[in-house]
């Protein structure tokens, strides 16, 4: 399968810490990718490389490639807007604008330039009924995003997300912070976007990453011990450290 | 226990005096006549309107000015400039400026607008002069709102491509309206009660004109005042007026505040 990501001797400091020690990962398209490991691992900080979320913090030094469609997306004179229109994020915490439901989701494509009043309905729509949230807000779509519950609201992050019709979409913990029912329609829409994405996704539950991931990553202080289809990293681990994860010993 | 409560008594019960005095001496002259004519017999009958007008003008040409200075400033340091020794050291001496006494800022204002800009004595002088002393304020609270607004939605719009300045301009601004409207009220608010600022640079002990341009001098409420409280020669007279004058500035005051509150209530309202 060609890998539509993929990360070649990753490193990331920062300041003189070490965060990511040569991380050399490939992520297939149509499928989900789950980073998993104990905290302070590094998996955000790998996902959050992935659309130059660090080009917001001066301390941070990154080397090594990520390669998206063969071009790395790394490079200094690569356009970082164009890279994060490409490669999507939702983050841990629900973080919709304090604006209106229909703004939100269509917010990244105004940017982009689609002002249109009945494209924009329509793309919006569409968004919105690809996330499961259509038939919950049709009829409220001026209504303040944050008077959504935080299912919802997530949910809504994810439209705003793939609006923009992303190649990549990158997930951050994004059940971390919601109860087991909004986490299953979450899981749910992941399965169906998997059809058309690459999905990354950093998660501390492990049953999770059973239940969605085609592949998994295990990381450890900044390492990267294992990556193979999710069923062998959990039931046939090659690594003594992933065998002891992934059962409960430490972590 | 006991003790800071009686110190506050103290401070609120000294307040609800000057309140008072102001309120139950100034009521009996204030009609609309009062408000609406000018100075009359060597101003010791008629009105305050020239005062009030000129006030008004004057807040005005200091929101012009103070409020987009202020706010960009606000912008830059919080959303682009690194935190170094550098704007440290900017950060310090806005604070300071905030302390400077208001006098030093007429003086100033003198020196660079009146003279060196060669503006004049004039609306737009003293304007300029509040500006300055408006500022520090303008940018504190602007920036401490800025700050509040959660890195989530600043890295929210980045993520769908936005540039930074998108960012700012149409996710993290409108978030900080309500607290940058209320920081620079507050600040017009105390603006227009100084005298110092104003006094070398453009207002006027009596003016039987209204300004019609920002290159007229003008005359103000608190100027006004302590022209009546102190320089005029029949202090008798001239009392009643000064308290309704002392009164109706504190009203223009309240009122901008009122005006703070709604806004930063409408926009609540909005944000929920």
């Amino acid at each position: 399968m060609q890998a539509k990501l993929k990360i070649q001797n990753l490193h990331l400091h920062f300041g003189k810490k070490e965060i990511l020690k040569g991380i050399s990962l490939e992520m297939p398209d149509n499928a989900i990718t789950a980073l998993i490991g104990p905290s302070g691992c590094g998996k955000s900080t790998l996902l959050r490389s992935i659309n130059r979320m660090h080009d917001l913090n001066p301390n941070a030094h990154l080397s090594g490639q990520i390669m998206l469609d063969g071009k790395n997306i790394l490079g200094k004179t690569q356009d970082v807007t164009s890279i994060r229109r490409r490669v999507g994020m939702v983050f841990q915490k629900p973080n919709p604008f304090p604006k209106s439901i229909f703004e939100n989701v269509a917010y990244g494509l105004k940017i982009n330039g689609e002002h249109h009043p009945q494209r924009l309905r329509e793309q919006v729509e569409k968004a919105l009924r690809e996330s499961f949230l259509w038939e919950e807000v049709h009829d409220q779509l001026d209504k303040s995003a944050l008077e959504l519950s935080g299912g919802q609201q997530q949910r809504l992050c994810i439209a705003r997300a793939i609006a923009v019709e992303p190649e990549v979409l990158l997930m951050d913990e994004p059940c971390s912070a919601l109860d087991p029912i909004s986490t299953d329609k979450i899981e749910q829409l992941m399965l169906r976007l998997r059809e058309r994405f690459c999905i990354v996704i950093v998660t501390h539950n492990m049953q999770q990453a059973q239940r969605v991931a085609d592949f998994t990553a295990f990381m450890y202080l900044g390492d990267l011990i294992e990556h193979n289809r999710t069923s062998d990293i959990f039931n046939n681990p090659q690594q003594e450290l992933t065998r002891n994860y992934v059962s409960g010993i430490f972590g | 226990m006991r003790l800071l409560f009686v110190c506050t008594l103290v401070v609120v019960a000294m307040l609800g005096y000057i309140l008072w005095d102001i309120f139950s001496k100034g009521v009996g002259v204030l009609t609309w006549e009062f408000l609406l004519t000018n100075p009359r017999k060597g101003m010791t009958e008629g009105g305050i309107l020239p005062a009030v007008v000129g006030t008004v003008y004057v807040s005005l040409i200091t929101a012009v000015f103070a409020v987009p200075f202020g706010v960009a400033t606000a912008i830059y340091l919080n959303e682009y400039a690194r935190d170094n020794a550098s704007t440290r050291l900017i950060r310090a001496s806005i604070r300071n400026l905030a302390g400077v006494p208001s006098i030093i800022y007429g003086l100033f204002g003198v020196a660079i607008f009146v003279q060196g800009f060669g503006l004049g004595t004039s609306l737009l002088s003293s304007g300029l002069t509040l500006g300055l002393l408006t500022l520090p304020y303008v940018i504190t609270t602007s920036e401490e709102s800025l700050r509040n607004v959660p890195n989530g939605l600043r890295e929210a719009a980045l993520a769908l491509g936005a540039t930074q300045w998108q960012s700012v301009y149409s996710v993290v601004l409108p978030a900080s309206v309500p607290g940058i409207v209320t920081g620079s009220l507050l600040g017009l608010s105390r603006a227009a009660g100084e005298t110092a600022p104003i006094l070398f640079t453009g207002v006027a002990f009596y003016l039987r004109y209204l300004p019609t341009s920002v290159w007229d001098e003008f005359m103000a409420m608190p100027y006004h005042l302590f022209i009546m409280a102190t320089q005029h020669h029949a202090i008798r007279e001239v009392r009643p007026l000064a308290y309704g004058t002392a009164l109706v500035l504190l009203g223009f005051v309240l009122i901008i505040n009122i005006m703070a509150f709604f806004i930063r209530a409408r926009y609540r309202q909005k944000l929920r």
